[in-house]
Formats: C-alpha cells, sequence, structure tokens
C-alpha cells in the first residue's frame, strides 16, 4: 500500500507517494538523489537514512555537496 | 528510532556505514573536533607563534574549519588567526559567498581580507572565460581558477605574513585529486599532494589541510547540526570539471561499497614516501613576470595571461 508524504527542496513542497514502511533512504533514492550529497531531515529534525517514514511526514532535502 | 552508539542516550544523526557506527548531535560533533585535532597533531600542522592564514571561501569547507581551528587555539594566545578571501569574480555565486564569509569572520573576531582576481590580474573570471572564447582558445573555467586562486592564496598569505596556509579541503576533495591525478597520470603531481606542503621557496607559505579525513558530507553536518550559516551554493563552472566526474562516480561507489574514499586515503598516504623520493622537488625558481616562485622561467598565471594578449 502506498501512503503520502510531502517532500520540501529548497523551499518547494510537493506531495508524492511512497510504499508503505519506506526508509528515508529508499524515498531518497526514489527522487534520484545519492545519499553520499544529502543530509536529510524527518518532520524538521535531522535523521538517519534507515529513519522509516509515516503517513503525511514531511521531508526535508538538503543538498550538501555541489561542485565549488 | 536508533540511538548513538556512543551515549546510548540520543537519538543518532548519522550513521557512518563505513565504520558501523550511529551517533548522536553532541557525539557526533566531538568526533569530528577529535578528527581534526589528530591530523593536526599527526602532521604537526600549527607550530607554536604560527600567524594562520585561512583560505575562507564562504562555503561549508573553509566556514567549518574556521570555527574549528578558532575553537582549537582558544587557550594559544600564539597563534594567530586571518582569513583570507579569494573574489575570482563569479557572478550568482561568489557574491553569495562573501557575505557569509565576513559575517561569520566577525563572529569570530577574526581579522578578514577579501582579495580579487580583477585587482591582482585585471580580469574577473566570468570576462576571462568570454575574452578567451571569443579567442577561440577557452581553456575548461578550473584550469584558470585553480592556477590564479592558488598562487594568490599564497600571495596574500605571504604579505600579511602568515607562517601557514590552512585550506578547507576534505577527505573527497583529496580523494577526487589522487583519482584524477591518477588518471592523468601526473604522478609527479600526485607526490606534492599530502596533508601538509613544505615550502620550496621562501615566498612560499606552508599549506596544511586539517579537514582531510573528515568526509564533505560529515564537514556539511557539521556546520549544520552546530548552526553555522554557510553557502551551500554550486559554481556555475562546476559542470564543466573532469573532477564532477570523478565526484559523482566516487559518491555512487561509497554508497555501494563503504570505505572506499577511506581506503584511497590510506592507500595513497602509503604511497606518498616512495613518491616524494623518487620525483624529489627541485627547489623553484622566480617568475621572470610576476616574482612568484615557480617551476619554469615563467609561471602558469603568467603563462595564462600571457596567452591573453597574443
Amino acid at each position: 500500500m502506498e501512503i503520502p508524504i510531502k517532500i520540501k527542496y529548497f523551499s518547494e513542497i510537493t506531495e508524492t507517494k511512497v510504499e508503505e514502511g519506506s526508509t528515508v533512504e529508499d524515498v531518497v533514492k526514489k527522487l534520484g538523489f545519492n545519499l553520499e550529497t544529502v543530509v536529510v531531515k524527518l518532520n524538521e529534525k535531522i535523521v538517519t537514512e534507515d529513519a522509516k517514514v509515516k503517513t503525511n511526514d514531511e521531508l526535508t532535502i538538503i543538498r550538501v555537496i555541489t561542485g565549488g | 528510532m536508533a540511538l548513538c552508539n556512543l551515549c546510548e542516550e540520543h537519538e543518532a544523526v548519522v550513521w557512518r556505514r563505513y565504520s558501523g557506527v550511529r551517533l548522536c548531535k553532541s557525539c557526533f560533533t566531538q568526533s569530528i573536533e577529535q578528527n581534526v585535532k589528530r591530523t593536526i597533531r599527526r602532521h604537526a600542522m600549527i607550530s607554536k607563534n604560527d600567524r594562520i592564514a585561512l583560505g575562507l571561501s564562504g562555503g561549508k569547507d573553509s566556514v567549518s574549519i574556521m570555527h574549528l581551528l578558532n575553537q582549537i587555539t582558544e587557550n594559544r594566545p600564539d597563534i594567530e588567526l586571518i582569513a583570507i578571501t579569494i573574489d575570482e569574480g563569479i557572478k550568482d555565486y561568489r557574491n553569495e559567498s562573501i557575505p557569509i564569509a565576513e559575517k561569520n569572520a566577525k563572529q569570530l573576531g577574526i581579522e578578514h581580507k577579501i582579495v580579487s582576481f580583477k585587482e591582482t590580474y585585471g580580469y574577473i573570471l566570468d570576462d576571462l572565460l568570454v575574452l578567451t572564447k571569443s579567442q577561440k582558445r577557452r581553456l575548461k573555467a578550473c584550469a584558470y581558477c585553480g592556477v590564479f586562486r592558488r598562487s594568490l592564496l599564497n600571495r596574500a598569505a605571504r604579505e600579511l605574513g602568515a607562517t601557514k596556509v590552512v585550506t578547507g579541503h576534505n577527505l573527497d576533495d583529496d580523494v577526487q585529486a589522487i583519482l584524477m591525478n591518477f588518471m592523468r597520470s601526473d604522478i609527479e603531481r600526485e607526490s606534492r599532494l599530502g596533508p601538509k606542503t613544505e615550502p620550496r621557496h621562501s615566498k612560499l607559505v606552508a599549506r596544511v589541510k586539517p579537514l582531510r579525513e573528515v568526509p564533505e558530507r560529515e564537514v556539511a553536518l557539521y556546520a549544520l547540526l552546530n548552526e553555522i550559516e554557510v553557502h551551500l551554493g554550486e559554481c556555475p563552472y562546476a559542470g564543466e570539471s573532469f573532477r564532477q566526474v570523478i565526484r559523482n562516480w566516487l559518491n555512487e561507489v561509497e554508497v555501494k561499497y563503504p570505505g572506499t574514499k577511506y581506503s584511497i586515503l590510506r592507500g595513497f598516504d602509503k604511497l606518498l614516501p616512495t613518491l616524494k623520493e623518487k620525483f624529489g622537488h627541485p627547489p623553484l625558481q622566480e617568475c621572470k613576470y610576476c616574482g612568484e616562485p615557480t617551476q619554469y622561467k615563467v609561471c602558469k598565471a603568467c603563462e595564462l595571461l600571457q596567452k591573453l594578449k597574443t
């Protein structure tokens, strides 16, 4: 079963659906990011990538590795 | 909820797959500080009465190492920190990071000097790239930027009386450089890559990299967790660099095989003494145009500038 969650990237919030029981890592990969290049907040708290997402959670993706 | 493996009390904010350890904010912050102190000690990066010039861009690496060094040298009245920002002249990038660099230096009470490509070389990077493109001889942006930035940082540090230059190079930066040199078969350059570059000329200031053993993602995490304001923007020219290809590839490998970055660094560190012995490093001479130290008669910066005029 799929559950709805919110994704915040920069200041834009979008809604998406993920499989129930998905981890932060699953979502990050699904969105096409490499785990080494982002820090993720789950409901405003920085979490490890094995944290599980629940219905209506807000996941903030902070891209921390760019080229410079 | 995963708990910190060290204090077993607070929620983990990082899971280091390369070691299997999960850490909370406080234990993670401490571990970064210990990592940097260990690197400084192991390579004797700081000496008594040092006047340390920090290359400060405003990005996560340079701002974080400034905060860390400020804290580490807190009880060392003999050590002085100064920050130097190089303004290359990159629109929508450097103009955004400089105010953040200024703000952080001011917050810590660190003397801060900004020097620019424009006042030193007569061009901002953006214009130089347009000009060379019109001359049909444009190199990749990093080819100009790297040469000018390195030379200018050394010159500014020397003019400010610095005895050391600290840069914010992290684990990823060094591992990328190791791979890039190897892939270009530039083993002589490889032999000059290390935690500490001793000066080969009286006009060169020793360069050290205290963040060399901290993964790039963890530098960013350190800044975020400790609410240090940093610039996370991307250089508009990054996409054209060879480094970007290596960076992406390396991050893919690291996710599949955690610990690869550290393995490459450890392997390189085992090779380094042999490489140094093989290549030796002959003393440098002074460039006939600008007087800066160089391996040949004309330094790379002047060579690039001369080409613009011909």
